[in-house]
């Protein structure tokens, strides 16, 4: 049985009902948001089940919910489209979501404004739905939109402070930056196809009806829109800001979902790709630059959500290489293994947060694997399988990635990719190794506790996905069937992948190596050896540190020209121009109005000669005309 | 086309009629009772005209009394619109009048006959027929805006609507007369054969009836400069009326106008498209800009409904398909969004009487949030913000007019509807922006037909603004005789 519009309906429900009367729920709206998202994701899992029993090949199906608007021959429906892609994202998001809405009753507790964390985070999950499933770009832009207002409300979430206010108009600025070169992108397909239906533009760009360049162009400016949403080079700077929000936000959205659609977008219109070749290849590029450099910046980073947010950056990055270079198959695997781990880092981070008192400092935390057990344990996990440990999830699906790339013949794509994957490692080994080991340096009058049963279940459920995620898509050439490549490759198109024993064991060696030497510095007791790094590194670890000055060049460069225009055009075009003309219509407007109402005098006689006088007029005009 | 001749056309017709006939019965059994059974009688025979209407949907085209009535897709639409007007209105009324004293039978039967009348006029077919039933529709309604006998404004109301209603309809017997001069014939489809190419119409008395004809479903419908009674009648009547007649007499004067102008008279649309325009512009233009300046909002609210007359006539002026299409999805959201505006008032209490004044309203939505959010949404849909039924509706009316050549008229109307943003924007910013006077605790009505009726209201207009291709669809099957 397929069941998308209750996939749909199911969280919006749950939204709507928050909204309007979560108030009166309080405590119980995160039971009815939980409710939501376990009927939403058990409905993902029954249409899956109904997707799997038709046989591959004819796996997409198209649903009419209604017709939304009809001007002239433009239809546009909202229409659903169920295939193995939205199929696997589905289950993903409401997986997840579910996971991290039961983690969101513990870690809210006690929060004034519970009822409305759960209804935004419901809004959120319908959204992001929304854009998966949809089946024309108007629909998918929509979601797109919606998740940017989520994601918006829900960084600001503690509009209080004002670094989460500032946060929240940064990344709602910044996405939208490149929402509108994706918006442009619709138009250009709209303009070259005259629908906005996925199959029918894909299709259109598989058998060559849209012109290498305007393919390029569309590819382009539709990557602007994913630049933007999944924060890669220039515009990821909202991201790590970003994490401002509460803890299950920065899971869902800023790892898990939202950040992914960049991604989606991008698989979803892969033969769009396929013939803007050159479009491809800029994915590929900016993708892999992106990896590196934002695990640079984690490796410098001392905040220990802000060294997730950029390994988060750094990890789409490796998506949209594999994205760039045809192994959508892969992309997608990695983006499904990487929502369980990433979640899992968050959540586990913010279970450390809410041990410590809200301490996010990673110089404050250390020898904290005694204390919480449990965290330790699923903090591992994920560990392993980010840094690509055999047998954890991220080794399978980030080899599949290089592995597409090395077989692609891009060597110096590989190159950087290798050495974005060895950096990953270090960052990470060295957020574990000063959170978990070494000496306790946490500051006096704190007392490390284990998180509720509500946060750790939902941990531990998704460190066994971080464990097992890799049989997923367990590679041929280790007697597996590549299952997961195999459900997608009718939509994705097959990428050509070779295994390459060499890849795997470079990719490790590297690991290995970067491991170490986190282990080296960062899990003795005292930070002297850490010092001692610095000091040799002297100014590039200041460059590092201070981020590239990019938060400032881009505050010089783009930000204060802004400003100064936008002060022109506020104090002087708007105030004596614009306020002028809107102010003397509104007086014309107002003085007519007191003149002209005189004329309803309340005498019925003068009504009377209203009538008579419109009546002569048009008599006078047939007789005129008439003659 | 031959067209099957059966009385079961009019069996909408007969369930309003023969409800108020058995409320007429019952009352004279035993005089003077009230009570809700009452309301409950109507809303049955309301709804039993809905269901009877319902199975014409999928039915061929009919006529009935001689071609004098025709049951076609247009007429059921149409008299969905009315008795959902009626419906509404019987749904708020029973609070109203209990809290007046005037919960009589006899005021559930006129509103049953009216929307007779109303529902009749819609399926008219015959000049004649359309002459009747408008007397039947007003007179009933005269009597009913001067229910609340004890109010100076309510009688006021009555007659100034009875002395003018009567005027008008002099000119629409006698635009009627000059039709049979210049055709020969009242019948709506035969006038289009006379006019048509081989017909031997007189087209100078034609163009003469057609502009009398004009002047009286103008006033019914409300347009300036025949709209002047409008104002005095919407404040005085009792809130309930008011709510009736401006969403069923607009629906059943414009389909009224739908039927004679675009299609009895389509020959002739060089001569009326041009005068009517004229009057559309003067009609949005003019309702607009004296709504700034009033104070009172039931009196703000008929120069409203009088503006939104003016986008009605726009797609009439479009005459074609998509003009008719778009003139019913306006009919259908403007119903909703007024009858719920009207509602809201209701639903603000101030002591035994009604929150009137637009200084009355500052602070109401610091007290009561929900109501006035609710209010402010019919008020967004009024002046056709997205994403509200209200928006798509001025949509497709423009659509229309641009298609059939009149970008200009659509561009003078979309400059009225900023102008009309104004007035309906300034009172949200009223109810949310100033300080709720102390001592004031903004009591709301607490009917519970009343809330059912704004949810309805609010179901409409959401539902159109959510799926609005849905119901264009719906209407574009919806032309008068079938196409």
């Amino acid at each position: 049985m397929n069941l998308s519009w209750l996939i749909l309906a199911a969280p919006l429900a749950g939204a709507v009902v928050l909204l309007g009367y979560g108030k009166r729920f309080g405590r119980s709206s995160g039971v009815i948001a939980c409710v939501a998202m376990s009927v939403a994701f058990v409905a993902a899992l029954i249409s899956m089940r109904w997707l799997l029993a038709v046989p591959n090949g004819g796996r997409s199906v198209h649903f009419h919910l209604f017709e939304w608007l009809a001007v002239g021959r433009l239809h546009l429906g909202v229409d659903l489209r169920y295939d193995p892609l939205s199929a696997a994202m589905t289950a993903m998001v409401t997986g997840v979501g579910l996971l991290i809405h039961i983690y969101s009753t513990g870690y809210m507790e006690g929060d004034p404004r519970f009822h409305r964390f759960f209804a935004y985070l419901n809004l959120f999950v319908f959204s992001m739905l929304l854009l998966v499933l949809a089946d024309n770009l108007l629909f998918l832009y929509a979601g797109w939109e919606l998740v940017g207002l989520c994601s918006y409300l829900l960084i600001g979430f503690w509009f209080e402070r004002p670094a989460a206010a500032t946060a929240a108009k940064k990344a709602f600025i910044t996405t939208r930056i490149g929402d509108t070169g994706m918006l442009i992108g619709i138009f250009v397909l709209f303009a070259s196809v005259h629908s906005l239906y996925i199959p029918f533009i894909n299709r259109a760009a598989a058998d060559g009806s849209i012109t290498k360049t305007t393919a390029t162009a569309a590819a382009l400016l539709l990557f602007m829109g994913a630049v933007g949403k999944s924060a890669q080079i220039p515009l990821y700077v909202w991201l790590p800001d970003a994490m401002e929000g509460p803890t299950p936000v920065s899971a869902l959205i800023h790892a898990a979902t939202m950040v992914t659609a960049g991604v989606y977008l991008v698989v979803r219109m892969n033969p769009l790709y396929q013939l803007a070749h050159a479009a491809a290849m800029v994915v590929a590029v900016i993708g892999v630059a992106t990896a590196l450099y934002a695990a640079i910046l984690a490796m410098a980073e001392d905040d220990i959500k802000r060294v997730l947010a950029y390994s988060t950056i750094s990890q789409l990055g490796f998506m949209f290489l594999g994205a760039g270079v045809g192994a959508n198959g892969a992309a997608v695997f990695h983006l499904i293994t990487h929502a369980f781990f990433k979640s899992l880092l968050f959540l586990g981070a913010g279970s450390v947060m809410h041990g410590l008192g809200g301490e996010t400092a990673l110089d404050r935390m250390g020898g904290l694997r005694k204390a919480m057990p449990w965290t330790f344990a699923v903090m591992f996990c994920a560990w392993g399988a980010i840094t690509g440990v055999l047998p954890f999830a991220g080794f399978f699906s980030k080899d599949a990635i290089m592995a597409s790339v090395w077989a692609g013949g891009h060597t110096a794509l590989f190159v950087v990719g290798a050495i974005a994957a060895m950096c990953t490692a270090f960052y990470m080994s060295r957020l574990l190794f000063l959170a978990f080991f070494g000496r306790e340096r946490w500051s006096e009058g704190v007392h490390p506790h284990e998180s509720p049963k509500s946060m750790v279940i939902p941990m531990a459920i998704l460190a066994v996905a971080s464990i097992f995620g890799g049989l997923l898509n367990l590679p041929e050439g280790l007697k597996g069937a590549a299952r997961l490549s195999g459900f997608l490759d009718p939509i994705v198109g097959k990428a050509n992948e070779k295994e390459a024993l060499g890849v795997v064991l470079v990719m490790w060696a590297l690991a290995a190596v970067a491991t170490l030497g986190a282990w080296f510095i960062y899990a003795t007791g005292d930070l002297r050896r850490r010092e001692t790094v610095r000091a040799r590194l002297g100014p590039v670890n200041t460059l590092v540190r201070q981020k590239f000055f990019v938060d400032e060049i881009y505050a010089t460069v783009i930000v204060a020209p802004l400003r100064l225009g936008a002060s022109f055009c506020a104090g002087v075009l708007d105030r004596r121009v614009i306020d002028g003309a809107v102010n003397g219509a509104a007086t014309l407007v107002s003085r007519a109005s007191e003149v002209w109402r005189k004329l309803q005098t309340g005498f019925v006689r003068s009504y009377a000669v209203g009538i008579l006088g419109g009546a002569a007029l048009l008599v006078l005009y047939v007789v005129v005309r008439t003659r | 086309m031959p067209v099957v001749q059966h009385w079961t056309v009019l069996l909408p017709e007969l369930a309003l009629v023969g409800g108020a006939i058995f409320l007429l019965l019952i009352d004279a059994a035993k005089p003077s009772q009230r009570g809700p059974h009452l309301a409950f009688i109507t809303l049955v025979a309301v709804v039993t005209s809905g269901v009877l209407a319902f199975f014409q949907w999928s039915h061929p085209t009919t006529s009935a009394l001689g071609g004098m009535v025709v049951g076609d897709k247009f007429g059921v639409f149409a008299r969905f619109i009315i008795l959902g007007a009626g419906f509404l209105a019987t749904l708020t009324a029973p609070a109203y009048l209990h809290r007046r004293g005037l919960d009589r039978a006899e005021f559930y039967a006129l509103l049953l006959l009216s929307t007779a009348g109303m529902t009749l006029l819609a399926v008219s077919s015959d000049l004649v027929m359309v002459f009747i039933t408008i007397e039947l529709l007003s007179l009933a309604l005269y009597v009913m805006a001067g229910f609340e006998r004890g109010r100076l404004e309510s009688q006021e109301a009555s007659m100034k609507y009875f002395l003018l209603g009567a005027f008008a309809s002099a000119f629409l017997l006698y635009g009627i007369a000059f039709v049979f001069g210049g055709t020969g014939t009242t019948n709506l489809l035969r006038i289009r054969a006379e006019t048509s190419l081989g017909g031997v119409a007189d087209f100078r008395l034609v163009g003469l009836a057609v502009a009398l004809l004009a002047v009286g479903l103008g006033f019914k419908a409300a347009m300036v400069p025949f709209h002047m009674w409008t104002p005095d009648a919407y404040q005085g009547a009792p809130t309930p009326v008011t709510a009736f007649m401006a969403g069923g007499t607009k629906a059943a004067a414009f389909a009224a106008l739908l039927r004679v102008l675009v299609l009895s008279v389509p020959e002739l649309r060089w001569d009326w498209q041009g005068p009517l325009a004229a009057l559309t512009v003067l009609t949005v233009v003019f309702a607009s800009i004296i709504a700034v300046s009033q104070t009172d909002v039931k009196r703000m609210l008929a120069y409203s409904s009088i503006s939104h007359a003016g986008f009605v006539a726009i797609a009439v002026v479009a005459a074609s398909r998509s003009g008719i299409a778009a003139a019913l999805v306006y009919l259908l959201v403007y119903t909703a969004m007024t009858i719920g505006a009207f509602g809201c008032v209701m639903l603000f209490r101030d002591g035994d009487g009604e929150r009137v004044h637009l200084a009355k309203y500052s602070g109401l939505g610091v007290r009561r949030p929900a109501a006035a959010a609710l209010f402010a949404f019919f008020l967004f849909s009024l002046a056709g913000i997205p994403p509200t039924g209200g928006f798509w509706a001025k949509w497709y009316v423009f659509f229309a007019a641009i298609r059939s050549h009149h970008a200009w008229l659509a561009i003078v109307a979309v400059g009225a509807s900023v102008i009309a943003a104004f007035f309906y924007v300034r009172v949200a910013v009223v109810m949310f922006m100033q300080e709720p006077p102390e001592g004031d605790e903004m009591e709301l009505d607490s009917s519970v037909g009343l809330k059912i009726a704004l949810a309805l209201c609010l179901l409409v207009v959401v539902a159109v603004g959510v799926a609005p291709g849905f119901f264009l669809h719906l209407a574009e099957k919806a032309l008068p005789f079938g196409g």
